[in-house]
């Protein structure tokens, strides 16, 4: 059996690997998670039991004579990572088993959590939890833990009421126990519709576009309630269904633990766009996606017999390969991973591209997350959408800059280029290209941005002076904005007020600290986005290898320094 | 669920009209009914108004709306919905106004073309004078090292944020400096910069002493300032970071830099001027372009210190015929004013790329005009004609000798490069095939 600290520390390492900066960290602890974290973190061990030697864990360190006593949030471990994970995994577990037909019943929370740490039965909170905001500190010390790592926390706090406390747990178990296997349902049932190999934007408008008619209401309130922050997150765990999903519905592949193992043995890529001012070209790259938690080892492709490695760059994205078309529908094998055997562009006729959000003035379009309400992007699509997106247009749903431009080396392709929804209205229109149609059609109603300003080199963090301006774009006409410290939530706010869409607020006044900004509508957080300002005094120099230089003969030069004889294998770069 | 459009005949202000009309909407709390409005502009008094509802089959306007709007002078059809396509029979396309009620109002964002990545001149420039600028690039150098790496077009950002130019020429000029100094590197095509390794330069008159190079931010300067005394000069007419030079020996600095991070470089300018190739090896290190279609492009030629319109260059059957020198090219059918500077080689037959002062230098060399330089001793300073600088790798050679930018000399047409030993002038002459002057 592992000890209490191995699972807090494998659980901290499971769901913060290969989490890029500024994304926002889930501590989502359910029996799939806890199955892979035991063949990742304890291969040697013969735990029969994943879910069980979790729990045993959990009550051994947490819970003595019908009573529950937290982590102290003053400890952390070697790495500073908080003791208390693993204590707030055991809390989402509950969540994670709560019957998704009852969707913010406190008892029904409860009532799962004396479950999970074996206490007698009895309604409402265990011994040890009273009053309702003990374990409170534990979530602010996992956030503090976030933050420092450059990452966005994503537990909050619910409206006033009967769930303030217990939706910290409940904002990190995205789908429950009972909906994953009605979502299966579901994509058993779509398969002539989807197929087996669409990719995430294909996942993402479909379950949005469909979730009302679902059965059960925690996955319809889900949708119904998904805020611009928790929109990627959504898809994620829906897309990690689909992905496992056993299409024969075999009864001797039941396992999920199996299943989740088999989830993973494709790469799903996209298209990088690249413009070549010097001949006013533009060529379409194969672009793999990286999805946190999948890649293990160092990967190649296999092209032409010849093995291409699959390298990362900086913010953790994979590095464009090769020239491919638009039209997809390829598949090459991939090595190096147990988990991986191939990288698939799927089979598309038209493709959403957005900038990266970390440099958005370099002009490089690329499949990354879907365009958040008011964001730019390109539209590359065949030439016989063309009637769709004008209807659209007409209908004052979408709108472009120039016309539409045809590219020479991609016969029959043409792009959109400056693409804007503007309007939520969407319903009385009958679509002529459904898949275009769902995709582009908005799921959420508000939307922060940060414009402008100067950013450091962690994500989400400016410097003190040159904050960007705030923007707001609702689909609602106006909203509240509230900004807060982020750690300190019980502080008044640093600002709230009222604003109307398509304006911006100016943040020169912030000090240094991080910040919680919340777009509020009709009550309701509708969008939350973390800000962290560095002051100048506190810049420190990049400690990364750069690999720019001068070559001069077989010496480089690297700003004022001269470093001998190059390498071979340093040549290569 | 389907959209239909009611439509009226309206008359007057069609502003005050779609006014109206909205008011109307907002007050009756029908905005989430109502998604827009299309209005008949270029037209005269009269002209129609088109009310899109989404309605199910038999459905008029929603609430009191139709009614308001008649007592306010415009009466829509409610009988005879139009569809969507039906509006097109009735106004050109071209002529309809759109109203959105909870839209958001579409923004052009144009991104700003980053321009040739090799077009860093570095003319002079009024703010140079400004005393603050000194500050100015202090921040951005600061800001660089701790960002580390990035486009172009973010170095650029930083540039007009921090006030250290506001166009891409200017902020072009300060990335050269930068890397003249020796506290950025670009990537070979221009795209990227990186902040490079903090180092100890030594000077070249005096390897005793040596002064910082590459990244370096307020806590790495107070850091090294626990052990020695750190001295601060500002660069000619305040024209790039301070220059930041240690008091104390550079023999008794511990190996190692005493844990802070900063390498011992040596005397970077000699050994740079020592592995410098000579003028052809650097013409051949530059990036070839084959198979330039020039007939897509308006050419220039530099002559007699300008670029002049060029219309005796062409192309038959694979070879190109035209003088050897530099040249810029605009693609005729680009609409951003982008322009290139090449370097047209021909007796290579090739088209080549670089820094824009080398490809000068190379049409400066090649032409009839005499290439000058003046050492002088007692100064220990390298004098060379602005019109003949140098191409970029060998003017580093000279601004790393002191890690001074260049200054004006008495007659503003010279450049003036301190802390240049004779010596090193020599190789570095002999190298670009000048002849030196010695005073």
């Amino acid at each position: 059996m592992a000890s209490y600290s191995e699972w807090n520390e494998s659980l901290a390492r499971y769901f913060s690997d290969g989490l890029a900066t500024g994304e926002a960290f889930y501590l989502s602890v359910n029996e799939d998670a806890l199955n892979r974290i035991s063949r990742l973190f304890f291969p040697g061990e013969s735990m029969q039991d994943p879910v069980r030697d979790f729990e045993l864990a959990v009550r051994s360190e947490c819970v003595r004579d019908g009573r529950v006593f937290l982590p102290v949030t003053e400890h952390f471990s070697r790495d500073c990572i908080p003791a208390c994970i693993a204590f707030l995994g055991a809390m989402v577990l509950a969540a994670y088993r709560m019957s998704p037909e009852f969707d913010i019943d406190e008892r029904n929370y409860f009532t799962r959590l004396r479950e999970v740490l074996d206490l007698p039965g009895g309604s409402g909170r265990p011994p040890g939890l009273s009053p309702a905001s003990t374990e409170e500190p534990l979530w602010i010390a996992l956030n503090g833990w976030i933050l420092r790592n450059g990452w966005q926390p994503s537990a909050e706090r619910g409206p006033e009421g009967p769930t303030k406390y217990t939706n910290l747990p409940m904002s990190q178990s995205l789908l429950r126990e009972g909906d994953k296997g009605k979502l299966e349902k579901q994509f058993r049932e779509a398969e002539n519709e989807l197929g087996r190999d669409a990719d995430w934007e294909r996942i993402a408008s479909w379950f949005f576009n469909r979730a009302e008619s679902f059965s059960t209401s925690h996955i319809r309130t889900l949708a119904r309630e998904a805020s611009a922050d928790r929109y990627s997150a959504i898809v994620d765990a829906v897309y990690d269904v689909y992905t496992a999903t056993d299409w024969e519905e075999s009864p001797s592949s039941q396992d999920r633990g199996v299943r989740v193992e088999l989830q993973s043995k494709r790469l799903m890529a996209g298209l990088y766009r690249e413009f070549d001012p010097l001949f006013g070209t533009i060529a379409y790259y194969l672009y793999p996606r990286a999805r946190h938690k999948i890649v293990q080892a160092e990967l190649h492709v296999l092209r032409d017999g010849k093995l291409e490695p699959l390298r990362q760059s900086r913010d953790g994205q994979f590095r464009p390969l090769w020239p491919v078309s638009p039209a997809g529908g390829k598949a090459y094998l991939v090595s190096g991973d147990p988990l991986i055997s191939e990288l698939r562009i799927p089979a598309r006729d038209f493709w959403i591209l957005t900038s990266s959000r970390e440099d958005d003035a370099s002009g490089v379009f690329a499949s990354r997350d879907s365009p958040r309400l008011g964001e730019m992007f390109l539209l590359l699509c065949r030439e016989e959408y063309l009637g769709q997106l004008e209807i659209l247009r007409d209908e004052g749903l979408l709108d472009w800059d120039s016309d539409p431009v045809e590219l020479p080396d991609y016969k029959g392709w043409v792009e959109f280029r400056e693409c804007q929804v503007l309007s939520s209205h969407w319903d009385g229109i009958i679509p002529q290209r459904p898949g275009l149609f769902d995709e582009l059609r908005p799921q959420i109603r508000a939307s922060l941005s940060f414009r402008g300003g100067l950013r450091a080199k962690e994500r989400s963090t400016w410097i003190e002076g040159h904050l960007p301006e705030l923007w707001v774009s609702s689909l609602s006409g106006s909203c509240q904005v509230r900004i807060t410290n982020a750690l300190r939530l019980d502080d008044e706010p640093t600002m709230e007020k009222s604003i109307s869409t398509n304006t911006s607020i100016q943040l020169d006044n912030l000090a240094a600290g991080t910040y919680r900004f919340e777009a509020i509508d009709r009550g309701r957080t509708v969008d939350s986005r973390y800000l962290s300002v560095l002051s100048w005094e506190s810049l420190e120099p990049s400690d990364e290898t750069i690999d720019i230089g001068t070559e001069i003969g077989d010496h480089r030069l690297h700003g004022g320094l001269i470093v001998g004889r190059v390498r071979a294998s340093d040549s290569q770069d | 669920m389907e959209r239909r459009y009611f439509y009226a005949r309206a008359v007057g202000n069609p502003q005050y009209v779609l006014n109206d009309i909205v008011s109307a909407v907002e007050n009756e709390e029908l905005a989430s009914q109502i998604p827009l409005v299309k209005l008949e502009r270029k037209a005269g008094r009269e002209f129609y108004v088109f009310l899109a509802v989404d309605v199910e089959e038999g459905d008029g306007i929603p609430g009191d709306l139709g009614r308001i709007l008649q007592y306010r002078g415009v009466s829509f059809d409610e009988a005879n919905p139009l569809r969507p396509a039906d509006i097109k029979s009735m106004v050109q396309r071209q002529d309809i106004e759109i109203h959105g009620f909870n839209a958001l109002k579409y923004r052009r964002n144009r991104i700003e073309d980053p321009g040739d990545p090799f077009e860093s001149s570095d003319a002079w420039n009024p703010r140079d004078a400004l005393p603050e600028n000194s500050a100015y690039y202090d921040r951005l150098l600061h800001w660089l090292s701790a960002y580390g790496e990035g486009s172009w077009e973010v170095f650029l950002k930083a540039c007009q944020t921090l006030r250290v130019g506001n166009t891409k020429y200017e902020a072009r000029s300060a990335l050269r400096r930068l890397i003249l100094l020796g506290h950025i590197e670009s990537s070979a095509d221009g795209s990227r910069w990186a902040a490079s390794t903090p180092c100890l330069v030594r000077l070249a008159n005096d390897s005793n002493y040596g002064y910082l190079s590459g990244r370096r931010t307020s806590r790495l300067l107070e850091r090294i300032g626990d052990y020695w005394s750190l001295q601060e000069t500002r660069q000619s007419h305040f024209s790039g970071p301070t220059r930041v030079v240690l008091e104390s020996r550079v023999s008794d600095i511990p190996e190692g830099g005493a844990g802070i991070g900063v390498v011992d470089a040596g005397i970077t300018s000699i050994r740079l001027a020592e592995l410098l190739p000579e003028l052809n090896g650097w013409k051949d290190s530059l990036q070839s372009i084959s198979n330039l279609d020039i007939t897509s492009f308006d050419i220039e030629k530099w002559q007699k210190g300008t670029f002049q319109l060029c219309n005796t260059m062409f192309n038959r059957d694979g070879v190109y015929y035209g003088e050897r020198g530099m040249y810029r090219l605009k693609r005729r059918a680009d609409t951003s004013g982008r322009t290139m500077t090449l370097f047209f080689d021909e007796p290579a037959q090739r088209w080549l790329r670089g820094d824009w002062y080398g490809l000068r230098f190379l049409s400066v060399h090649h032409g009839k005009e005499k290439v000058e330089c003046v050492h002088n001793s007692e100064a220990e300073e390298l004098l060379i004609l602005e019109s003949q600088r140098w191409p970029l790798l060998y003017e580093k050679a000279l601004t790393l000798a002191s890690g001074m930018l260049p200054g004006r000399a008495a007659n503003s047409n010279w450049l003036s490069y301190p802390c240049i030993p004779l010596s090193l002038a020599r190789m570095l002459c002999e190298k670009l095939s000048l002849s030196l002057s010695e005073e």
